[in-house]
């Protein structure tokens, strides 16, 4: 292993073996950037030019295009409320208030240093479980994505801002919509008004930059003057504030980085769910879990840690069983299989080298991939400070344009422009939109998982209380859900409320 | 005077060259549809083939693979069905797959015997398996449960899906689906993991897992096995079935042209036949089995014809 470790550094460090690994990292970034792109479609598009290269440069080259997409998808999320890939919608809820009360830069350094540590997270734990990867893989499952899903749901009742009513009605609105489109278990198409565009649901990405982006540009123009709150504006914060508020918080940059590999290892779920689920345990574990979508930091760390450790994780099951355990790694497969590489465990034996390039090179994105942002943030933040008359027709022409480059169909634009509508009426009568997002993306995995349950065990409900994994994962949820009522109950004799 | 004869000439000469234009497909980019998501069998094929057909094309364009992923298959298929037949949008399809909703009794929205139909790029057979740590060596063992035999697939309507109906059917077991999974390394796994007792997948795939020690290959539909160890379905007296599995073919909107059609379909065959993509097929275990236009279609109707006797059991949910 140590010999493949160094073989790999060698390549790495070659002049070539560099420039493979810094064009990923800047292709990574401009694609995570842009709303609407994201990994998959960069690797797919670059997936041709890798024919005719070494197999470890074109691990140089993927490994940085993956490291690198979410720091960039969290500056636009950051920035503009616009989600750069749909695993960055997660940071959206805390990080575009920060940067509205004028702590953009904290934003940034956070999401960037919970980024890179969340990768490497994701790299080590990888590597130390490769002797029992399989086992891990074959941990979760139908059960247990259930019970994933009922976790990262039952959060809805922290997120709903002190308006819990409208909080749970936003909530079954997610779950309505989640359920459009193809029954995988049953075979049918249901809810989609025979719309034939709605088959496959309702997509994620352009729904996410409606009720983000073009439903807080409408807020903007309606309000006018710049995404900085004017009163705040002279309350620019620093970069480094925000890689030390990451050590500051490492219990949730942990706890984020588990999550996100965790959520890699099992395939069928992907980024954008582990993303969420971090978000949700960050809240969970978080001493002011009422600040949440107001501008906690903490609400920065949990997703974006989780977003760059799922990329380590999700080689496991690639490893393991030659089986995507991300969006990105299912393309990756591809890329694979076209250089002769047969994902799945000989890969591991056979051609060891060029995993080892690919763990280190992905490693090595994250850190630049920082480097860069943190290097630019402090231009980057200038954007929140432009004039909504120019900033709104520039972020609504770019996000739109992104999300048609994706599918190339005019139905994206309009499903981004209705979600744009709902997002600012629910705004307008304050209805938290974080509930019905959980719920939108959850809602699917929630459902097929608890059918094929069923299925599996000839409709005998005992199926999710007689599995250990799916137990502890219940246990968690119940005691997540009653801790702050028992805390509260605790503290109520000794201490008076305290107004916050 | 001169000038007028040089307009003449050079009016001449843009109708000539316009006309020639059009009589020389292509003229710009072609777009390839995969009516499955990214990473799948159908997406790599695409990808895999997409490269070489460009150099086969009388001229330089590029193919451009696009995923419209949906009702799987239907969105993408119903999509290319109803495009301009200009030769610019082809699109893979999965036999029996792009049949089977409507064979099930499902409204659907394209007759696919009215689409162009170009080539056959491969075909492939499917392995069973049962999880190698698992009691059960063969179906006989499966048998004996005295319960149904639980048999993953990707959902009802996939191929998987009604091939394990057809096999239960053939060898009398009684069988439950377990569908809702995303692909077929991810519904092997499922075995392997003891969501269910057995499954069908397309040989490559299936090998994979027989070689790491997940899976036990229990029968095979190919003629003469090629995994060792696997007895073929005619060796377990079910001769009938040998050839049931999935094949790839290439679709063009119905009405193309035929001067466009046999353009397209013999690109696609010469291409195929490239020495550069036969090793690259070779190595990644892509099942080319290459069909011109002439033949695609019959070639499809036989396949078809397998999965057609049983429609009474892949309609079953």
């Amino acid at each position: 292993m140590l010999e493949s470790t160094l073989a790999a550094l060698q390549v790495l460090f070659t002049p070539s073996g560099a420039a493979f690994l810094f064009v990923g990292v800047v292709i990574g970034l401009l694609f995570g950037v842009m709303p609407g792109l994201g990994g998959p479609t960069a690797i797919a598009l670059l997936m041709p030019l890798t024919f005719t290269m070494q197999s470890n440069h074109a691990m140089a080259l993927i490994g940085g295009i993956m490291g690198a997409v979410s720091a960039g998808g969290s500056i636009s999320a950051i920035l503009l409320n616009t989600p750069g890939t749909a695993p960055n919608a997660a940071t959206c809820f805390d990080g575009y208030p920060l940067a509205q009360q004028g702590k953009a830069g904290l934003a940034i350094g956070a999401a960037a240093t919970a980024s890179t540590l969340g990768g490497l997270i994701g790299a080590v734990v990888l590597v130390a479980v490769i002797p029992v990867m399989k086992s891990i893989v074959l941990l979760f499952g139908p059960p247990e994505f259930f019970m994933l899903a009922i976790m990262g749901l039952s959060a809805i009742a922290l997120s709903t801002g002190g308006q819990f009513l409208r909080g749970l009605i936003a909530g079954l609105i997610g779950l309505m919509l989640s359920f459009v489109g193809y029954n995988a278990v049953s075979g049918g198409v249901r809810f989609t008004l025979n719309i034939e565009y709605l088959w496959d649901g309702i997509p994620l990405v352009p729904a996410l930059t409606g009720l983000f982006a073009i439903s807080e540009m409408i807020a903007l123009s309606v309000s006018g003057g710049t995404i900085v709150n004017n009163k705040a504006a002279g309350n620019v914060t620093s970069v480094i504030d925000g890689v030390a508020a990451v050590f500051k918080h490492w219990k949730t940059l942990l706890q984020g980085s588990a999550i996100g590999t965790l959520i890699g290892a099992v395939p069928g779920l992907g980024g954008t769910v582990a993303a969420f689920l971090a978000y949700t345990a960050a809240m969970q574990i978080s001493k002011h879990p009422e600040t949440f979508g107001k501008g906690n930091i903490e609400g920065v760390i949990g997703p974006e840690s989780a977003n760059n450790a799922k990329d380590g994780g999700a080689l496991i099951p690639t490893l393991a069983f030659g089986v995507p355990g991300s969006a990105e790694m299912a393309v990756f497969l591809g890329v694979l299989v076209l250089h002769g590489l047969d994902p799945g465990p000989m890969l591991l034996i056979e051609h060891e080298g060029v995993i080892f390039s690919l763990i280190l090179a992905l490693s090595a994105s994250c850190i630049i991939a920082t480097l860069i942002t943190l290097t630019f943030a402090r231009y980057l933040v200038m954007i929140t400070l432009i004039d909504v008359h120019v900033l709104v027709p520039l972020v609504i022409a770019v996000s739109l344009v992104g999300v048609y480059a994706l599918q190339e169909t005019m139905g994206d634009v309009v499903t981004a422009g209705i979600f744009g509508l709902l997002g600012y009426l629910m705004m307008r009568f304050r209805f938290p939109r974080v509930t019905l997002v959980i719920a939108l993306i959850l809602g699917e995995i929630a459902e097929r998982s608890f059918f094929q349950s069923l299925n599996m065990s000839n409709g005998d409900w005992t199926i999710f209380f007689t599995r250990l994994p799916a137990l502890i994962l219940l246990a968690i949820t119940i005691g997540c859900l009653t801790f702050p009522a028992v805390q509260a109950m605790r503290k109520r004799p000794q201490q008076p409320a305290r107004a916050e | 005077m001169l000038k007028i004869a040089l307009t003449a000439v050079s009016a001449a000469a843009t109708i000539l060259a316009t006309t020639s234009a059009h009589a020389q497909f292509p003229e710009r980019n072609i777009e390839f549809v995969i009516p499955f998501g990214t990473g799948g069998g159908f997406d790599r094929a695409v990808r895999l083939v997409s490269p070489y057909l460009e150099k086969t094309l009388p001229k330089k364009v590029e193919v451009l693979p696009k995923n419209v992923p949906g009702a799987g298959g239907r969105k993408g298929t119903a999509q290319v069905y109803r495009a301009k037949p200009d030769g610019y949008t082809i699109a893979i399809a999965n036999v029996p797959g792009i049949a089977l909703p409507g064979l099930t009794g499902e409204k659907i929205e394209y007759d696919i015997n009215k689409f162009t139909w170009l080539a056959r790029i491969g075909v492939s057979e499917y392995i069973a398996g049962v999880s190698a740590k698992g009691p059960h060596k063969s179906i006989e063992d499966l048998k004996k449960l005295g319960r149904p035999v639980k048999c993953t697939a990707t959902g009802f309507g996939a191929t998987a899906y009604a091939a394990c109906q057809i096999v239960a059917k053939e060898m009398g077991f009684q069988v439950q689906m377990l569908g809702g999974y995303k692909g077929s390394a991810e519904y092997v796994l499922a075995v392997v993991r003891g969501d269910g007792d057995l499954t069908l997948a397309p040989i490559v795939v299936m090998k994979k897992f027989i070689q790491a020690g997940d899976i036990r290959g229990v029968f095979t539909t190919e003629e003469k096995s090629s995994v060792p160890g696997v007895p073929t379905i005619a060796s377990l007296g079910h001769k009938n079935l040998t050839g049931l599995g999935v094949d790839r073919y290439v679709l063009a909107p119905p009405g193309l042209p035929e001067p466009i059609g046999k353009t397209l379909s013999e690109s696609l065959v010469k291409a195929m036949t490239n020495p550069e993509l036969v090793a690259l097929a070779e190595k990644t275990g892509e099942p080319l089995a290459p069909l011109g236009i002439d033949k695609a279609k019959a070639a499809a109707d036989q396949s078809l014809a397998l999965y057609l006797k049983y429609k009474t059991e892949i309609s079953k949910r």
